[in-house]
């Protein structure tokens, strides 16, 4: 069975960074997962189970087949209390697999904003923020990616 | 402290592990890459006369720069009306 791990960010933020097996093993559910699935798997475990057609009960599958979905795509997910929560410059680093002082230099550059807390100095980075720029940097390997590829792959010497 | 704008010249496109450092560190952000449209004319030139590379394949490099840094990019008016005002440490002559 695949082992997932979540780690809690600060009190009010919760984490997922999937890792390679974690997203085959998403891409894999998610082929498999359907509200008929979920509510029957939820019947078999014992589970109080709403009608299907309830708003509630629909709305917990949208949330996980979004979940799932990003997960399969590799993306970092988070629940948080608040649509607008979010971590510290030094959690950003991590999310971002850089360091807090390339954190700072990338608020510098305007490639993150922030805001801060209601009277504190204390840095907020909104998770949306930092999942953009994560997409935007994979965006921006794959593109240097292909780039070298042109070269190599015409005999170019690397 | 923001990154530096570092304008690159051909010779660190070549050969692919320089162009790999040069355009992976300026994708990581410890500079800005800045390149001219009259600097890639020439590295399109040099890729297929000098190196021998198919045309085709010279312009999918080059598409993949402009593409992945459509920032840096200046084009032959804006180069012509920028470049007197750099500065940076200059060549012996």
């Amino acid at each position: 069975m695949h082992a997932w791990v979540m780690r809690t960010i600060q009190h009010d933020a919760v984490v997922f960074e999937p890792t390679p097996e974690d997203r085959l093993a998403a891409e894999h559910l998610g082929e498999r997962i359907t509200a008929a699935s979920m509510s029957s798997l939820a019947r078999t475990t014992g589970t109080a189970v709403p009608d299907p057609d309830d708003a509630v009960f629909e709305f917990v599958v949208q949330l996980a087949t979004r979940a799932i979905a990003d997960l399969a795509a590799g993306r970092t997910i988070a629940y948080t209390a608040s649509p607008e929560a979010g971590v510290s410059p030094a959690d950003a680093a991590t999310l971002l697999g850089v360091s807090r002082q390339f954190v700072d230099r990338l608020i510098a550059d305007g490639k993150l904003t922030h805001r801060y807390k209601p009277g504190s100095k204390h840095r907020i980075i909104s998770i949306t923020e930092i999942n953009n720029l994560k997409a935007q940097r994979e965006r921006g390997r794959n593109g240097v990616r292909r780039a070298i590829d042109a070269l190599v792959d015409s005999g170019a010497e690397y | 402290m923001t990154s530096p704008r570092v304008f690159v010249d051909t010779n660190v496109l070549f050969p692919a592990s320089l162009a790999d450092l040069t355009l992976s560190a300026a994708e990581y952000g410890l500079f800005e890459l800045v390149y001219s449209d009259h600097l890639l004319e020439e590295v399109q030139r040099v890729l297929v006369d000098n190196k021998g590379l198919a045309p085709a394949n010279a312009q999918r490099f080059i598409d993949e720069i402009c593409e992945t840094f459509p920032n840096g990019r200046l084009t032959a008016s804006t180069y012509e009306s920028s470049a007197d005002s750099w500065t940076g440490p200059t060549t012996p002559t």
